[in-house]
């Protein structure tokens, strides 16, 4: 359906590290079925930062529990090294889970309250039966050391630490099986804004001393910003936009990515930039609104949007949008 | 507590058992429990060499005597001396209480956690069926177990504990939905736990304090169960000692002899309440947030 998108920006040629084709999880309720992410593809290169925007409630952390099956998609595929993760066994899965981890938003519910950061850090090795008891230990001790933790605060219980470095411990557990990709999601936003720089350089350091694949769902686009080589912006269980960073900040295409990049308070602009305010909530999940989901607040709409779904078409550059303006968006 | 303090800072990997009775030591009422009910185990244990005489041995004194030096505690109606019958009576007694619970809370525990953590259709089909347990009375409950399996001590601990199970169950499942829902649950299976993993070390260790404080409580009401199964000869048979048979043999004396009823009804209700203040004790120690 859609064109694979290879942006400038990517570090190698080589085949992605992760593929998503047409992942759909919808959940049901009471009231019908929430179409939570309604047919997402997306690929992600070895060493590169995806970075997942959008607003709550669009998906982007379903997005990301789907690809490590922390729930189950509705349909859709994620290949990973070139297996879908998917379909995999109980056995297989529990080891692909050496490969994937995940960063949680919340570090004050992410951690278990009785166990110690030594404990919480120590667990994923003990599941997997990496090595002795004592090669374990060391591993949770340099884990400790590569996070930024005292080796003092080993005994500690989650109680006793600040958000920072609670959130250290949630990266050091994910850490621990040395994985090649991790969802990030949302893990600054709930810390404080020095706090937020500190984890985000630490996120970074480490991706370059251990070559990691990030996914990092986020709805700040200063943050995403800072981090990401390419940008997909979600809007009510779709991707509306995929591009290069840089091209994304220069020339952002889709209405609705406009809306949301205008709404971020920055110092220095490129160009004069008019505050776009979009009418009305987001429409509901349950009952999605037909053709463009986005044409009930889009500014340029057309008679075909309500009509018709836009695809994710690739506008040049790497630079993919789906609008039906596509050729008269730049 | 400065000592403490150090003892956390250390580097050194301390073993959470270790950990715990640090914790423990502090609070001294737990502690004092804790002694009481060491002392009373003791006291089953070494009870051939504590006890003045034999437990049954009818006429080692004047019938329903009050207490004297020669039988602290008095004689009851076949003239057996009071305080060996108490002190034998404790190897039944808590025996069957400890047990009985453990079974209870173990089983009880365990379900809720299950039904708590994975919802659905489990979570109906077991609820349900600890809703039936819960509708017919413990007492006739643990009577039709005890006549379907017949009448000795393991089956009497077995069906007290069974009848207990449904309140375990329920107060677990409360907590275990409570914890279900937070974060960590996830993260664990996302580092590859297993459910059986996340059940037995994560929902359970969060689901500690309602089970502690329910079992404290029931142990009392465990021995009294037993009591009432002995009392309808489907338990332990007359002439062997226990607490609870002790007590409602003396209830036809009670206005001529009340010694008969006191003293076994007074030590129930200490193990009950070093039981407790033990067992409030163990829950704080158990939480890491609730230490200063």
């Amino acid at each position: 359906m859609n064109q694979t998108v290879n942006g400038t920006v990517n570090r190698n040629e080589r085949d992605p590290l992760l593929e998503v084709r047409d992942l759909v999880r919808h959940f049901k309720v009471g009231t019908g079925v929430v179409h939570a992410v309604d047919g997402i593809s997306f690929s992600i290169m070895e060493g590169e930062t995806l970075g997942l925007v959008g607003e709550s409630g669009c998906g982007k952390s379903t997005t990301g529990r789907v690809l490590l099956r922390l729930t189950e998609a509705t349909s859709g595929s994620v290949t990973y090294r070139g297996k879908n993760v998917l379909t995999l066994g109980r056995a297989e899965m529990t080891a692909m889970r050496r490969e994937m981890q995940i960063i949680f938003q919340d570090p004050f519910s992410s951690i278990d309250p009785r166990r110690t950061v030594g404990d919480t850090i120590g667990k994923p090795l003990y599941i997997h039966r990496v090595g002795t008891k004592q090669e374990r230990e060391e591993r949770v001790d340099h884990l400790m050391e590569l996070v930024g933790l005292s080796p003092r605060l080993y005994n500690k219980y989650p109680h006793e630490l600040d958000g920072g470095r609670r959130q250290r411990v949630g990266i050091a557990r994910a850490l621990a099986l040395s994985p090649g990709f991790i969802v990030c999601d949302e893990p600054v936003s709930a810390l404080d804004v020095s706090i937020q720089a500190q984890i985000l350089n630490l996120l970074e350091e480490l991706q370059q001393t251990m070559k990691l694949t990030y996914l990092f769902i986020s709805h700040d686009l200063s943050v995403i910003r800072h981090l990401s080589d390419r940008i997909a912006v979600m809007y009510l269980g779709k991707i509306v936009e995929l591009s290069p960073t840089s091209d994304f900040f220069r020339n952002t295409l889709h209405p609705y990515a406009q809306a949301l990049l205008s709404a971020v308070p920055v110092a220095k602009l490129h160009r004069a930039r008019e505050r776009i305010i979009l009418a009305g909530g987001v429409p509901s999940p349950v009952n999605p609104p037909s053709g463009c989901r986005f044409h009930t607040r889009c500014r340029c709409k057309m008679p075909i949007c309500p009509e018709q779904e836009p695809e994710l078409l690739d506008a040049g550059g790497g630079h993919a949008v789906a609008c039906h303006r596509i050729h008269t968006l730049s | 507590m400065p000592v403490k303090k150090d003892a956390v800072k250390k580097d050194r990997r301390q073993s959470q058992i270790g950990e715990i009775w640090r914790r423990l030591r502090v609070n001294k009422g737990a502690v004092a429990g804790l002694c009481v009910i060491l002392l009373l185990t003791a006291m089953a244990v070494f009870a051939p060499w504590l006890a003045p005489y034999g437990p049954n041995k009818m006429n080692a004194g004047p019938r329903l005597a009050a207490s004297s030096l020669k039988h602290p505690l008095g004689t009851d109606s076949f003239g057996r001396d009071q305080l060996s019958r108490v002190i034998y009576g404790a190897r039944i007694s808590l025996y069957v209480g400890f047990i009985a619970v453990g079974i209870g809370a173990v089983c009880g525990g365990f379900i809720g956690a299950v039904v708590g953590y994975y919802g659905g259709r489990i979570d109906n089909i077991l609820m349900r069926l600890m809703d039936v347990l819960l509708a017919v009375p413990q007492t006739i409950l643990a009577i039709a177990i005890v006549g379907a399996l017949g009448a000795n001590l393991v089956n009497l601990m077995i069906a007290v504990g069974v009848s207990q199970i449904p309140r375990y169950a329920r107060i677990v499942r409360a907590s275990a939905l409570s914890v279900r829902g937070q974060e960590f649950i996830e993260a664990a299976r996302a580092i590859g736990a297993s459910d059986l993993r996340i059940i037995v070390e994560n929902i359970l260790p969060n689901c500690m304090a309602p089970i502690i404080v329910q079992s404290t409580l029931g142990v009392a009401s465990a021995i009294l169960s037993a009591a009432a199964l002995s009392f309808l000869g489907l338990g332990i048979q007359p002439p062997t000692p226990e607490w609870g048979s002790m007590l409602s043999l003396g209830r036809q004396y009670m206005r001529n002899a009340p010694h008969l009823t006191f003293y076994p009804g007074l030590i129930i209700a200490v193990v009950v309440l070093s039981l407790n203040i033990f067992g409030d004790g163990l829950r704080d120690a158990l939480d890491p947030r609730l230490r200063q």
